[in-house]
């Protein structure tokens, strides 16, 4: 049956060197959803294409957002990253009209270390299923309060109380999701970097090395070699080294 | 590991080669940490063995903690269970003297295989199970007892359930209490299995969490574990 109330908003830099991979994975969990792309390169994509610039900041994302949102005509939009892997099940999550929906079945996977699916549970901008209507008056609160930029360290998920509360802005409702299918998150170096917080909030040694910073994130504590569908972590990682 | 005890509650129901093989691992993770067993029947390992006082229940498992918790003499407390292996990692946590603590790296593997469950696979609830709570024994008390002064003939089943779990104390009408949830490295692994307490277990109907996973570090895959359960 085609679903038409879903939009996939699919972010990329055109930097990650499995896109093709991905590629293939992504069109067959979208299906027959409508799929925008913003891309700094043009691609072999149905749907609608739009560019950006190389710039990687947290700020540009939530603002890609807003545009790909006023495009879109669906009541729901479906974040969707390039070192992400979805399934089909993941886009038919639906969170309530005024809730921002974040599905939690998901696994990290790094490309260092020995390869370790791992699991934390938090909110990520990558799996969310967004009320459209909710999410454009959210960004533009939000785009009121900070029209040049938002600071990288202020910045966050939709409905994520604490982020909203250190913006100044409203709190949104959000909520846990389960698909039956996990998504996998690929943590690697190519990712948008950044310090994060001001040098003055760092701690005393803390180091400023970019490429440092890139792979000091750690795994979750729930740690898994072989799950269902995607299989075990040392063949999938393959596609990503 | 001087400063807490393991309170043991077991009903003496789980399969003989699985109880040796749940000793051998309990054993090696507590180390020289003190030990009181609440069992049904006695149990001659060397320490401290009290037998049950009440017939089993879900108010019962709370009532035995009680009685534990009461003859141990150090701060920390720990639940053991006999379908539940540990990991020395899990006994090494101190969550703060003011919130009951829960390890959150929990995986739940059901020793049936059914339509919801085809093939042996970890699956993971974001919720808190008493077979997983370590806290400081002062603070089980106090909730304990506030509990049973209130229900001194036991708690009803249908509200009865973990200390710090909301609706479990609102609907029972006492204090809330904090709660600290932490997660070692290490998973603490529960057995489903159709002597448990549950009804969903012991029809064989509950369902999988969301989270599932077929091999994990330390404990292996799901399939070989399960085996351990005869």
């Amino acid at each position: 049956m085609k679903r038409n109330d879903l939009t996939c908003l699919f972010l990329t830099l055109n930097k990650v060197p499995w896109m093709a991979y991905h590629n293939k994975i992504m069109l067959e969990a979208i299906g027959d959803y409508p799929l925008i792309t913003i891309s700094r390169l043009p691609m072999d994509l149905p749907g609608i294409q739009l560019r950006q610039d190389e710039r990687q900041s947290h700020d540009k994302i939530y603002r890609m957002m807003l545009q790909g949102a006023k495009l879109a005509k669906t009541d729901y939009i479906a974040m969707v990253e390039d070192d992400m892997l979805y399934s089909k099940d993941h886009f038919d999550l639906r969170p309530p009209f005024d809730t921002f929906g974040y599905n939690w079945n998901r696994w990290s996977l790094f490309t260092w270390g020995e390869p370790t699916f791992s699991f934390k549970r938090r909110y990520c901008n990558g799996c969310s299923i967004l009320p459209r209507l909710e999410l454009i008056d959210a960004l533009e609160e939000r785009f009121t309060r900070f029209p040049k930029e938002i600071p990288h360290w202020l910045n966050g998920e939709l409905g994520y109380e604490k982020v909203e509360k250190n913006l100044g802005v409203k709190v949104r409702k959000s909520i846990e999701l389960y698909s039956n299918i996990p998504v996998v998150q690929i943590h690697h170096t190519y990712g948008t970097p950044g310090i994060g917080k001001p040098k003055s909030m760092l701690k005393p040694g803390d180091t400023l090395d970019l490429e440092v910073r890139k792979i000091r994130k750690r795994m979750g504590m729930i740690r898994s070699y072989e799950i269902p569908y995607w299989g075990r972590s040392e063949d999938l990682i393959k596609n990503f080294l | 590991m001087k400063d807490l005890t393991a309170i043991f509650l077991t009903q003496n129901e789980v399969p003989e080669q699985w109880a040796e093989f749940h000793k051998k691992c309990l054993l090696e993770a507590l180390g020289d940490a003190p030990l009181i067993i609440m069992s049904r029947k006695s149990m001659d390992w060397g320490t401290i063995n009290i037998l049950q006082d009440k017939p089993k229940s879900l108010s019962n498992i709370y009532w035995q903690l009680l009685r534990g918790a009461k003859m141990a003499t150090t701060d920390y407390i720990a639940v053991v269970e006999s379908d539940t292996l540990y990991s020395r990692e899990h006994f090494l946590q101190r969550p703060p003297k003011d919130k009951i603590g829960y390890n959150m790296n929990h995986w739940s593997l059901f020793t049936w295989i059914s339509k919801h469950n085809p093939v042996p696979t970890y699956s993971w609830r974001n919720r808190r199970g008493n077979y997983s709570m370590l806290s400081y024994r002062k603070l089980v008390i106090e909730a304990l007892e506030e509990r049973f002064a209130k229900f001194p003939k036991g708690t009803p089943d249908r509200i009865t359930g973990e200390i710090g779990r909301a609706m479990v104390e609102r609907n029972m009408g006492i204090t809330l209490r904090p709660v600290h949830e932490f997660e070692t490295t290490v998973s603490i692994i529960n057995f489903n299995h159709d002597n448990a307490s549950d009804r969903l277990q012991l029809t064989q109907r509950k369902s999988l969490g969301k989270i599932q996973a077929y091999d994990i570090p330390h404990w292996g895959k799901a399939s070989d574990l399960v085996k351990k359960w005869t």
